[in-house]
């Protein structure tokens, strides 16, 4: 086995929180379209346990009917989510909210990455899978891009 | 009463075994009760809408170029979505 495989079989065992990201990048279908749906590929085969968050999913389909999505696509991301083997949906609750206040003041983030870096310590993991750089400011979070990961 | 085995992750197994008795109590059927309760709840998540999900085969190409006719990155339109979340609440406001 591959050395470089290894170090991505360890990264990949524990769960792994997805960013919203992940996802309008498919639905984008632009340069990281290709990549991004191989990680989903593992995750619809369960070969990969992640999480999103249930406000990350209200934020694609924010973005979706801004940008002139109606029901039936918003309806068919929503049911799309649930046959990946590998994704639960992590509901944030308002106690969960309120904790991420107190990551914007201790790490200087906004109210949105504030939520996943609670999410991530609610599914006691440090990975996040997200093209997001604002993430890497903090030292304990190891931050993927799909590329690294297929 | 039937009976299913599972496999679970150990970490899963173990928090899911030390909640079931604390709730429950330290003897027989603890374990039982609290699965009956997690796979009614899923149940009840999911079987009203199982028609409709097994219309989606692949769930990765069904959402492929949704948006194709959006020129931005997926992390531009992320932090589209707190503006329009702004918008509209402010919206709402001045409407009421």
């Amino acid at each position: 086995m591959k050395p470089e495989k290894l170090g991505r079989e360890k990264i990949l065992s524990n769960v792994v929180l997805i960013d919203s990201n992940i996802f309008l990048e498919v639905e984008l279908a632009e340069s990281h379209a290709d990549a991004c749906k191989r990680f989903l590929g593992k995750v619809r085969d369960g070969l990969i346990k992640s999480a999103i968050t249930d406000f990350h999913i209200d934020s694609i389909v924010i973005v979706m009917e801004n940008y002139g999505k109606g029901w039936k696509d918003i309806a068919l991301f929503l049911v799309s989510l649930l046959r990946y083997k590998g994704l639960r949906i992590h509901t944030m609750g308002l106690s969960g909210r309120i904790k991420s206040t107190l990551i914007m003041r201790d790490y200087g983030l906004d109210f949105d990455d504030a939520l996943a870096v609670q999410a991530l310590k609610d599914l006691s993991t440090n990975v996040i899978v997200s093209y997001d750089e604002d993430f890497d400011s903090i030292n304990w979070i190891k931050r993927y891009i799909p590329e690294k990961l297929v | 009463m039937g009976g299913i085995k599972v496999y679970i992750s150990d970490d899963l197994e173990r928090k899911f075994r030390e909640a079931a008795m604390r709730l429950y109590g330290y003897g027989r059927g603890s374990l039982s009760i609290a699965c009956e309760k997690a796979i009614s709840a899923w149940l009840s998540q999911v079987s009203e809408i199982l028609d409709i999900v097994e219309t989606v085969d692949d769930p990765v190409e069904a959402i492929y170029g949704m948006l194709s006719h959006v020129k931005k990155s997926g992390v531009e339109l992320q932090h589209e979505a707190r503006e329009i979340r702004a918008r509209k609440d402010l919206k709402q406001c001045g409407t009421n």
